[in-house]
């Protein structure tokens, strides 16, 4: 098992150049997108004075390779610097964000997962029924479904029409388990309906692929019963794509929920980036942008662990 | 191959697969199409009366009417006491009919309002706002968000009643010298600040006064100011270099910038607030709010909430002495969408919701145990051309392009009605308004006109920003402009992109700029002091005025210092005039502002900048 | 062994002509359904000119939000726009934005995962952390800071959808051609001496088509609901353009006063990407011989 430490501290010493690129990247980025915190804030229609104040006021008139350089020795202080837009410390902003995101990241994956694997599973099993047909057209509008379309609907059903579910809000489960549930319902819904669609297809192709390997031909022709075959040999083959999707999924819902978190007014990593660019508050979307990083990183290493779980003749360089 | 699935009539597939295509949406076709035109139906004809008794130092009553028919087609009467004003726009006969029995309505429910109501005591008013606030610094705050925060702790020297007359606030009067270059301030007593617990005093207000002078973005609301000094524990004297005529205004003006009062903080007070004097130097009142208002930040999230609870020593008292505020405390909800606002107030997640769209006000007002509120606004969409080139740099062509536009259908289409046509750049509710109908919707005089100048054909950008309402607009403009050969491609871009365009006058990319400013009540504080940087992005492009040839510099200082009323009143029709006769810009519209209020919540007053609410007086009922 | 098999069919293919293929895709009714469905929304968008009843960005006041009817098939939008026509005119828009990006994306995967895959060691570790990066910045960030930069355009918007989801493509294919890189073929072929782009493209590349053709598929459904998700961000195709996506954004506020506006461009693109998803999994269906069930 040497092989595996190796691995892990390889790729944990990968870490701090990714990081330091993406940070570089991004600042430089940001530089290139036009208008800054000022300009924002004042609003058009606003006067040149004004602005010119605003900028020295949040040191925006200071070269950009100052500024850059600022940043990094905070960085290295471990501490991503001041919100210019809202004057709040980045750690602070950011340390009050993930907890919505990590929570709602997670329920949205299990719903997926609960609902998109055996669905697969079911679908693959009995390829071209009828259960396969409708399990395969339900995963089809779950994939063709926009999720602030899904997002709003379930608002207008749940919140106005039914007023079961709160429409706005985040209560920590941990804390409070009966809201704190109420009020996750349905962001996590709306992202992991239509992952569990995405889910579904791909462990419907893959365990079909895999059912037709030749060793689950020799398992067959052994004898073995088809339930054996399939949750014992075919199902651990079958799920190294699903893994990646779920690998890559997950990062995208810890960023990418956005829209989510917009439509049912909860703060968490993907507004606090959204708002970061909109206000062309650069500490906070370097400081999300590299919690991101590492955040994946880490993931990466756990799900290419689990592939070699799943498939130890995947050797890892 | 023995293992193979069974094989299938392929057909059946496809049948039911395109069976249940049909039944899913059919499902969602009946299910809809059943559901909304009860809503609409019901609103043909509905009409929502309130009338409000204000309560502190002001008793002015309010009436609101509306006659609503469909979203599009809508009248609104406002009577704002003192000032009564009417919008009627597309009236058909049976409309009026509607009009005038309302009118009787609100006579009578005016009488049914009973004196002895007993104000409730508790309870946390929710509030569905438009976004968070980016800093609680009343001096520096920019943006509308971290106002209307600033408003709930913070309190003015005078506020402004619905007439618009002053009334007094924390200075109970003044004097002004004979010069006019000399104000004192007389400060009621016994107010106390938040969280430190002393009384504010005369030092308090000329540092709070002086600071502002600190920081250009407040500066600018307070030209040729000298200084600020405390004469005694109880009056100020405020100094200019030359006159100010708007002074006292900007003092009560919401979103004029500076004019609340904040305290002078020793260091040990500034421990009592969790601040040391380097944070001090650096953020200000950034993060930490003590004001001597009615309520005090406790919570605050980016993005999800902003909580309040009252300042039990708050100093004012309601007309039979009871303690204010009524209410236990506040909570925000900041909400970018429209649509989603005006769900939460249905769902009951909030007590109240701003900025709901005209089109949402039928499905609102169906709603049981809602009620909305309306009013032209200060949010004001005009258009602008670039003064500096060809060919724009011709009036005829800026006069071409006014005459190509209908801005009835603009208001129509891209508002759903919610507003009135903007024949000035000031709304009709401003006592200074005049209306100059100089350039109505002609194509044929446009194109005459263009023909006249030697232009037949353009094609360039219609510029401007994706925030609500301003793509629809400029959707609808841009249709209109095709119809005389202006041929525009739309480009949106984010508030950020829009801004800094402007300030670095990229002249070349725009031919023509989608303009939204939130104006301001007085004339001078509105239109007058973005006259002093014909450099700053409202005039960077598009708007680029030749102050000197137009007379509009001239305008503007006599605004600044002229003090007679008459005088004031003339010079602000003069700038009416000139913007719309040199077409300075092309007003569209002044967008309506409409709250959907849970009809628990009582006594409230709302004001046309949507930022002044009486949060003292509010209550909730059980 | 299997991938012989594969490679064999591939070359018959290029032999046996298009006449081998469309016998195949005949007798796969999914492949068939989709195809037919697919051919009938590319050429919807070819002839919009001659299909469209009005122009789809003629506003009138006097017919806002009109439901369904006669003259408006689909009935008209809060400016007054004919939907259906809009629908027409919106598919060249949303395939074009879904094509390009599928292209985009599948190109730069390829290019990246067999890199990684075939190479392996430092090209891989490389090539991993770029992905890696690339992953790992939110899409939102991504496509906030192309558009804010690039401006708003429909192919700029094309461009954006496919750098957010290159990254996954490179994934996929790099797992793909890990695992073949080890099989014995390859080894062979690496021993005749054979090169390296030649075996990449010969051998593994076939080899990892199967998961491609379904991410490629659904890759097409989510352009199009990330067109529509950018709308929602402000970072839209720029108006009045007919997008499905930005349709259905502009009709989120209208649910309940006119849900045509929802509807019908939902329905859209429900059957576009029904109609992808039905033809990729037909197509590998008959690509690869072990699945073919007659």
């Amino acid at each position: 098992m040497v092989s595996k430490y190796r691995f892990i501290y390889t790729r944990l010493a990968t870490v701090l150049p990714t990081a330091f690129i993406s940070l570089t990247i991004i600042f430089f980025l940001l530089e290139i997108v036009p208008g800054d915190t000022a300009d924002v804030l004042l609003g058009p229609g606003a006067n040149q004075q004004d602005i010119e104040f605003l900028r020295k006021m949040l040191g925006l008139d200071l070269p950009p390779h100052e500024r850059y350089l600022d940043f990094l020795v905070n960085v290295v202080k471990g501490d991503f610097g001041i919100s210019l837009a809202t004057s709040r410390s980045v750690n602070k902003l950011i340390m009050e964000a993930l907890p919505v995101t990590l929570t709602l990241a997670v329920s949205s994956m299990l719903i997926a997962l609960l609902i998109g694997i055996p669905s697969g599973i079911i679908s693959a099993i009995k390829r071209n029924t009828r259960t396969d047909l409708f399990v395969s057209f339900g995963a089809l509008v779950g994939i063709s479904v926009p999720g602030f379309w899904l997002g709003m609907l379930m608002l207008l059903f749940f919140a106005v029409y039914l007023k079961v579910l709160p429409g706005a809000g985040f209560v920590n489960p941990f804390l409070d388990p009966i809201e704190g549930i109420k009020h996750l319902i349905m962001p996590s819904l709306m992202l992991g309906l239509i992952l569990a669609g995405f889910i579904s297809r791909i462990t419907r192709s893959s365990l079909i692929e895999v059912m037709l390997q030749d060793y689950i031909l020799t398992a067959r022709a052994k004898g073995l019963p088809e339930r054996i075959i399939i949750y014992k040999h075919a199902l651990k083959n079958a799920l190294i794509p699903v893994v990646t999707v779920v690998g890559f999924q997950f990062g995208a819902l810890l960023g990418g929920a956005v829209i989510a978190e917009t439509i049912f007014t909860m703060s968490g990593i993907g507004k606090l980036i959204y708002s970061g660019i909109i206000d062309r508050d650069f500490p906070v979307v370097e400081g999300v942008a590299i919690t991101m990083v590492l955040t994946f990183i880490l993931i990466n290493l756990v799900v290419d662990l689990v592939y070699m779980y799943l498939d130890p003749r995947v050797r890892l360089g | 191959m023995s293992t193979a699935p069974k094989k299938l009539d392929r057909r059946k597939f496809l049948y039911a697969g395109l069976g249940a295509a049909i039944v899913v949406v059919g499902g969602l076709a009946a299910y809809f199409a059943t559901r909304p035109p009860e809503v609409v139906e019901k609103t043909v004809v509905q009409t929502q009366v309130q009338t409000q008794v204000q309560t502190v130092e002001k008793p002015v009553e309010k009436v609101i009417t509306q006659t609503i028919e469909r979203p599009v087609e809508r009248t609104v009467v406002t009577t704002i006491a003192g000032t009564p004003t009417t919008f009627v726009e597309t009236v058909t006969q049976t409309q009026v009919q509607t009009q005038v029995q309302t009118v009787k309505e609100v006579v009578e429910k005016t009488v049914e309002v009973p004196k002895e109501i007993q104000p409730i005591y508790g309870d946390i008013f929710k509030i569905a706002t438009f976004a968070s606030p980016s800093n609680f610094d009343p001096h520096v705050a920019p943006d509308h968000p971290s106002l209307m925060v600033a408003e709930t702790g913070y309190e003015y020297l005078f506020r402004y009643d619905q007439a618009f007359n002053l009334v007094p606030c924390l200075a109970e009067r003044y004097e002004v010298s004979g010069d006019k270059l000399e104000y004192t301030l007389f400060l009621k007593r016994g107010v106390l600040w938040q969280i430190i617990d002393r009384e504010l005093t005369a030092e308090d207000v000329a540092y709070s006064l002086n600071r502002t002078q600190e920081f250009g973005i407040s500066r600018s609301f307070f030209p040729n100011f000298d200084k600020a000094e405390a004469v005694d524990k109880y009056t100020v004297k405020v100094r200019f270099k030359q006159p100010f005529a708007p002074f006292l205004f900007v003092l009560a003006n919401p979103g004029a910038r500076g004019n609340m009062v904040v305290p002078k903080l020793s260091d040990e007070e500034l421990g009592k607030v969790g601040l040391t004097r380097e944070d001090f130097t650096k953020r200000g009142f950034a993060t930490n709010m003590v004001g001597t208002g009615p309520f005090m930040i406790t919570e605050f999230k980016r993005g999800e909430f902003e909580r309040f609870k009252k300042n039990t020593k708050y100093w004012a008292k309601d007309e039979k002495g009871r303690q204010l505020p009524y209410l236990d405390g506040l909570e925000f909800i900041p909400q970018p969408d429209a649509s989603i606002r005006a769900q939460l107030v249905r769902a009951g997640t909030v007590d109240m919701a701003l900025g709901i769209d005209a089109k949402d006000l039928p499905i609102i007002q169906a709603t049981k145990g809602l009620r909305t509120i309306g009013q032209i606004g200060t949010y004001f969409g005009h258009i602008g051309m670039n003064w500096k080139e060809k060919p724009f740099s011709d009036k005829r062509m800026r006069q071409a392009v006014a005459h190509a536009i209908n801005k009835e259908e603009v208001l129509k289409l891209a508002l759903a009605g919610g507003g009135e046509v903007a024949w000035s750049p000031l709304p009709s509710w401003n006592k200074d308004y005049k209306a100059f109908k100089t350039y109505e919707y002609n194509p044929e005089k446009a194109k005459a006109l263009m023909k006249e100048v030697g232009v037949t054909e353009i094609t360039g950008t219609l510029y401007g920003f994706t925030i609500s309402p301003a793509p629809d607009t400029m959707k609808v403009v841009q249709r209109h402009l095709a119809d005389v050969n202006i041929n525009l491609e739309i480009r949106t871009v984010d508030i950020g992109t829009y801004v800094a365009e402007l300030r670095n006058r990229d002249f070349q990319k725009h031919t023509i700029t989608m303009h939204i400013w939130v104006d301001k009540v007085e004339p001078w504080t509105s239109l007058g002091q973005r006259l002093y940087s014909p450099g700053g992005t409202a005039f960077a492009e598009g708007i680029n005025p030749d102050l000197e040839a137009t007379g509009l510099g001239a305008i503007r200082d006599g605004l600044a210092t002229e003090l007679d009323p008459a005088k004031r009143a003339k010079l602000t029709e003069d700038l009416q005039r000139i913007w719309v006769e040199e077409v300075v810009s092309i007003p569209l519209w002044f967008r309506a502002n409409y709250w959907a209020v849970n009809e628990k919540i009582k006594n409230m007053i709302v004001e046309p900048q949507t930022i002044n609410y009486n949060w003292e007086s509010i209550w909730k009922e059980k | 062994m299997s991938l012989e098999k594969i490679t064999a069919t591939l070359k018959l293919e290029k032999e046996g002509s298009l006449r081998v293929f469309l016998k195949r895709l005949s007798k796969n009714a999914k492949g068939l359904f989709g195809g037919i469905l697919l051919f009938i929304v590319i050429l919807v968008a070819l002839l919009a000119p001659i299909i469209a009843p009005y122009d789809p960005n003629k506003i009138s006041s006097e017919e806002r939000l009109n439901p369904p009817n006669l003259t408006h098939f689909f009935g008209t939008d809060e400016l007054g726009r004919d939907i259906f026509s809009r629908i027409v005119w919106g598919a060249r828009i949303s395939l074009f934005v879904g094509l390009i990006s599928v292209t985009i994306a599948l190109g730069g995967g390829l290019i990246l995962g067999l890199l990684a895959g075939y190479y392996r060691r430092y090209v891989d570790e490389f090539i991993s952390r770029i992905v890696d990066i690339l992953l790992s910045f939110p899409a939102i960030l991504l496509a906030l800071l192309i558009v804010t930069v690039l401006g708003p355009s429909i192919p700029n918007i094309a461009l954006t959808v496919g750098i957010i989801y290159m990254p996954q493509f490179a994934r996929i294919v790099r797992a793909g051609a890990l695992s073949v890189r080890e099989k014995d073929f390859v080894q062979a072929a690496i021993a005749a001496g054979d090169g390296d782009l030649r075996i990449m493209i010969v051998e593994i590349l076939p080899n990892t088509l199967a998961p491609l053709i379904v991410q490629s598929s659904i890759t097409f459904a989510f352009a199009i609901l990330t067109e529509a998700a950018l709308s929602f961000l402000g970072l839209g195709v720029p108006p009045p353009h007919p997008a499905w996506g930005s349709m259905l954004y502009d009709a989120r506020g209208y649910m309940e006063i006119a849900p045509w506006m929802t509807m019908f461009p939902g329905f859209a693109i429900f059957l576009t990407v029904l109609a992808f998803n039905m033809f990729g999994d037909g197509l590998r269906d008959i690509l690869d011989p072990r699945l073919r069930i007659d």
